[in-house]
């Protein structure tokens, strides 16, 4: 009986082992075959993968360079411009969700502090940018965000078209605010002209 | 001879676990990815007709603020039919070849009514600038309507030609496939025709490796795709893929826990049987033994 018991176990596991080795000879085919194209999948598959945000550490500007940038679409600074009456929060990035809240940073550009170019965006509604071109030059916008204030000069307004892209260029000799809105202010239908603000930065 | 048969078995029994292998493939083939009925069933059962008509209308947001014109006017422009009929228009185009049929053109018109409408109640004159900017808004909403019902021609016309030559690619095997698993299991059976328990364990193992490549394979999948956080074209489009891969994937384990159980039991099985047939002629010598004493 007890042999018996032996032999169907010895039988059993040889018959494991040669399972065990099917499937490795069977995994070492497809890493020979087929290994390289299913990394390439994989590697397209992460392209279109959304990586769920971490949490940002909070910002800290160190010699012009912000260390630890705020999350895509968070708040991050808001905009006072007194003379036309405001007060906005700044979001990081500019898209749609980001625009019905509030002004956008273009995440091309730089962060206030940084010594290059500062692009934000708004709506020309009547709560969020619509009084923009009645700021005149000498006006101050101040941007008050995590790791300082910063307070700005408008020396310039131009209206633009909206694929004038080089009417806002993304530089790091000085640093320049730039803040736009749809023009014409009660226009009806596409807007396809903005209306600019430029700024330096007069006070860190 | 007996190391013979039991190589050839052992190659028969790798071929069979390749065979069978590629009838499960084929079968979820048939029966899932190129079958038009179970994709629309996966479209109503993820609800991806009303993802896709939030999308549309979160996209028609990005222009109605900066137009001037009140939110109202966006609100209802289609309707979840409208939506219906047209994502489903592009799914006939890509397993049936068929022309997509559109209703931009009734998008178009209600949009341009209500504005009209708006125009008028706010004694707006209709300068040609205005109007302009107004067929550029039209122009927008339109192309963002399309854009959400995934409407590329193109891409639709790759997909049908893509599944046109994997249908090809299916017919020409035909049915093959079966013919190849039945005479390879034939051919075990009959070369271990003197001992049917050498089959049935050749056949055991086979169970139990393609179980276990089965749920390898799916777990590598599984570990190195986030299907949550696909994101190809939009988020509704996505979700119906990553729908429908994990739904086959776990048809795939599962059909993985079977063959394991299936092989597992089959070799303990034959194990049992084999041994207690070994016994026997040593019985038999035995009780010889005693007789001739």
């Amino acid at each position: 009986m007890k042999s018996k018991i032996l032999k169907t176990i010895k039988a059993a596991i040889i018959s494991l082992i040669v399972a065990f080795l099917f499937v490795t000879v069977i995994c070492f085919i497809f890493k020979l075959v087929a290994k390289e194209k299913f990394d390439m999948a994989m590697d397209l598959i992460e392209i279109v993968t959304v990586n769920n945000p971490v949490q940002a550490a909070e910002p800290i500007l160190e010699n012009n360079i912000l260390i630890n940038y705020p999350t895509y679409g968070s708040k991050y600074a808001t905009i006072k411009i007194d003379s036309i009456g405001v007060d906005l929060p700044v979001y990081y990035g500019a898209n749609y969700t980001v625009l019905k809240s509030g002004i956008a940073h273009d995440d091309k550009s730089y962060f206030p502090g940084e010594g290059g170019s500062v692009i934000l965006a708004g709506h020309n509604f009547k709560t969020f940018l619509a009084e923009l071109p009645n700021a005149k030059i000498g006006d101050k916008i101040i941007l008050e965000t995590s790791y300082g204030t910063f307070t700005y000069d408008i020396y310039n307004t131009k209206i633009v078209k909206e694929t004038a892209v080089d009417e806002v260029p993304v530089q790091k000799e000085k640093e320049i605010l730039m803040l736009y809105t749809c023009w014409p202010i009660n226009n009806i239908g596409h807007a396809s002209e903005r209306y600019v603000v430029y700024a330096n930065l007069v006070k860190e | 001879m007996k190391v013979f048969s039991s190589i050839i078995s052992t190659i028969l029994s790798f071929f069979i676990i390749f065979t069978i292998s590629l009838l499960i493939c084929l079968n979820v083939l048939d029966n899932k990815l190129m079958d038009k009925e179970y994709v629309l069933s996966k479209m109503y059962e993820l609800k991806i007709y009303d993802q896709i008509s939030s999308e549309v209308e979160s996209g028609f947001e990005k222009y109605i603020y900066q137009s001037g014109l009140p939110e109202e006017i966006i609100k209802g422009l289609f309707t979840e039919e409208m939506i219906k009929n047209d994502v489903n228009s592009l799914i006939n185009c890509l397993y049936d070849g068929t022309e997509i049929t559109l209703s931009d053109e009734i998008l178009r018109n209600t949009l341009d009514a209500r504005i009209q409408e708006y125009l008028a109640s706010q004694n707006k004159t209709s300068d040609k600038e205005l109007q302009n900017n107004i067929k550029k808004f039209e122009d927008l909403i339109v192309e963002e309507y399309k854009k959400n019902v995934n409407v590329s021609t193109t891409l639709y016309t790759k997909g049908f030609g893509i599944l046109e030559k994997i249908r090809e690619v299916r017919n020409g095997l035909g049915n093959w496939p079966i013919i190849i698993l039945v005479v390879l299991i034939v051919v075990l059976v009959l070369l271990n025709i003197k001992d049917l328990l050498v089959a049935l364990n050749f056949l055991a193992i086979s169970s139990l490796s393609l179980g276990v490549v089965l749920k390898l394979g799916v777990s590598l999948i599984f570990k190195n795709i986030d299907f949550d956080n696909l994101l190809i074209f939009a988020k509704s489009l996505s979700n119906l893929i990553s729908g429908i891969a994990k739904e086959n994937l776990y048809l795939l384990s599962d059909n993985g826990n079977l063959f394991i159980f299936c092989g597992i039991v089959g070799i303990v099985v034959s194990a049992i049987l084999r041994s207690s047939n070994n016994q026997k002629p040593k019985r038999r010598f035995a009780n010889s033994k005693k007789e001739e004493e």
